[in-house]
C-alpha cells in the first residue's frame, strides 16, 4: 500500500501547480494512472481526500483515467482563481 | 461528475457540499466584499513522482561522477535477497570494492548479516513505508559508496508491488524470484518483472522436492520481458554463482 506516498506527492505536485497559478483551491485534478504503474487506482481514491484534508485540495475532486504503461502524471487541474488574477 | 453523488463539478466547490431544496437566506445588509471567484483548466503533463525522480536523477549523478555501479534488488520477503548478497560478498571480497543499502520495515537483522564481509553496510529502517525512496537512500550515499566503492548494491524491502514503482537512482533493477514462490509470479506481479532486464532465480537446490519447471518459469518471464537475463543459482550450494559472481565483475570493469 504505498498509494499514500502516491497520494501526498500527488497533492505536493499540484499545490505547486496552484501556487505558480495563484489559485485560491484546488476543485479537481485528473490524473493519468498506468497498468504498470504500479499504483492502484482504487487505493489512491481512499486515501486522496485523507491526504487532501490539510491543503489546498481538500475537498477536490480526483479524477482517474487508466492507460496501459507506466504512466503516472496529473493531465489536468482544475483551479479555482480571483478574478483579475488571471 | 462527483464521485459521491453524482452532481454536476460545475456547481461549484463540491465536497462539503449537500443537498437539499431550501434556499441560503443571506440575512444582512452590510456591505462586504466577496472576491468573484473564476474556474480555469489547466493543462498539463506532470510526474505525479516527480520529486522522487529528482532525487533519483541527482543520485544517478553523483553515482557516475564516482565511478559507482548501482542495481536494486527487489523480490518477496524469504527470496533470499540476503543470503544471496553474503555470499556475493564473500566472493567479491578483495576483488571488487563493494557497498550495501539495506532496507527493511524493522529491525538491522540484515544489515549484521552483512558486515564484517569487506563491504560497507548501511540499514534503513522504513517503520511505517514499504519501500525505499530515492531522498532517503541519497542522504546515505556519500557516506556509504563515497570511498572507492565500485558496486552498490541497494536491497530494497522485500515486496513485488511499492519498490518498483519508486525510482531510486539506480542503474538498473534486479528482480530476484524463489522456486518456493511458483512459476508464475512474474505475470502476477508483472510491473517489476516488466522494469528488471535482469532476474536471479534463487533456491535451485530446491527443485527436486518441488512442483516447479524452469521453461515454465522462463516462458512467463519472456512474456514480461523479452530477452530477460535470468541466471539460476543455489547461493546455498554454491551452484551458478560463478556466472553471477563473473558478470558482477564485468559490470564494473572501467
Amino acid at each position: 500500500m504505498h498509494e499514500m506516498a502516491i497520494a501526498m506527492a500527488l497533492i505536493e505536485q499540484a499545490e505547486k501547480v496552484g501556487q505558480e497559478q495563484n489559485a485560491r483551491t484546488i476543485a479537481g485534478i485528473t490524473v493519468v494512472v498506468g497498468r504498470l504503474s504500479g499504483t492502484d487506482p482504487d487505493a489512491l481514491r481512499t486515501v486522496f481526500d485523507l491526504v487532501a484534508e490539510e491543503t489546498s485540495a481538500r475537498g477536490a475532486l480526483l479524477t482517474i483515467e487508466m492507460a496501459s504503461g507506466r504512466e503516472l502524471y496529473i493531465k489536468s487541474m482544475d483551479v479555482d482563481v480571483e478574478e483579475g488574477e488571471t | 461528475m462527483c464521485k459521491d453523488c453524482g452532481c454536476s463539478t460545475a456547481l461549484g466547490n463540491i465536497h462539503g457540499h449537500h443537498h437539499h431544496d431550501h434556499a441560503h437566506p443571506h440575512p444582512h445588509d452590510h456591505e462586504h466584499v466577496h472576491p468573484p471567484v473564476e474556474r480555469k483548466t489547466i493543462e498539463l503533463e506532470r510526474k505525479v513522482l516527480a520529486e522522487n525522480d529528482a532525487h533519483a536523477e541527482a543520485n544517478r549523478s553523483w553515482l557516475s561522477q564516482h565511478g559507482v555501479t548501482a542495481i536494486n534488488l527487489i523480490s518477496s520477503p524469504g527470496t533470499g535477497k540476503t543470503f544471496l548478497l553474503e555470499r556475493t560478498l564473500e566472493r567479491l571480497r578483495g576483488r571488487v570494492s563493494c557497498a550495501v543499502i539495506t532496507g527493511d520495515q524493522c529491525t538491522d537483522h540484515d544489515a549484521k548479516r552483512l558486515m564484517g564481509k569487506g563491504a560497507v553496510v548501511k540499514q534503513i529502517e522504513t517503520i511505517n513505508s514499504c519501500h525505499l525512496d530515492a531522498a532517503r537512500v541519497g542522504a546515505l550515499l556519500p557516506e556509504v559508496a563515497g570511498n572507492g566503492v565500485k558496486l552498490l548494491f541497494i536491497e530494497n524491502i522485500g515486496n513485488l508491488v511499492c519498490p518498483a514503482a519508486f525510482d531510486l537512482g539506480e542503474h538498473f533493477k534486479v528482480a530476484l524470484l524463489s522456486t518456493t514462490e511458483g512459476e508464475d509470479k512474474p505475470v502476477k506481479y508483472p510491473t517489476l518483472f516488466n522494469m528488471a532486464p535482469v532476474v536471479v532465480l534463487t533456491k535451485m537446490d530446491l527443485v527436486p522436492y518441488l512442483d516447479w519447471s524452469l521453461p515454465k518459469c522462463r516462458e512467463y518471464l519472456n512474456m514480461i520481458r523479452p530477452g530477460v537475463f535470468v541466471f539460476e543459482l543455489s547461493a546455498k550450494t554454491g551452484a551458478g554463482m560463478e556466472a553471477w559472481i563473473e558478470y558482477l565483475e564485468k559490470l564494473v570493469k572501467p
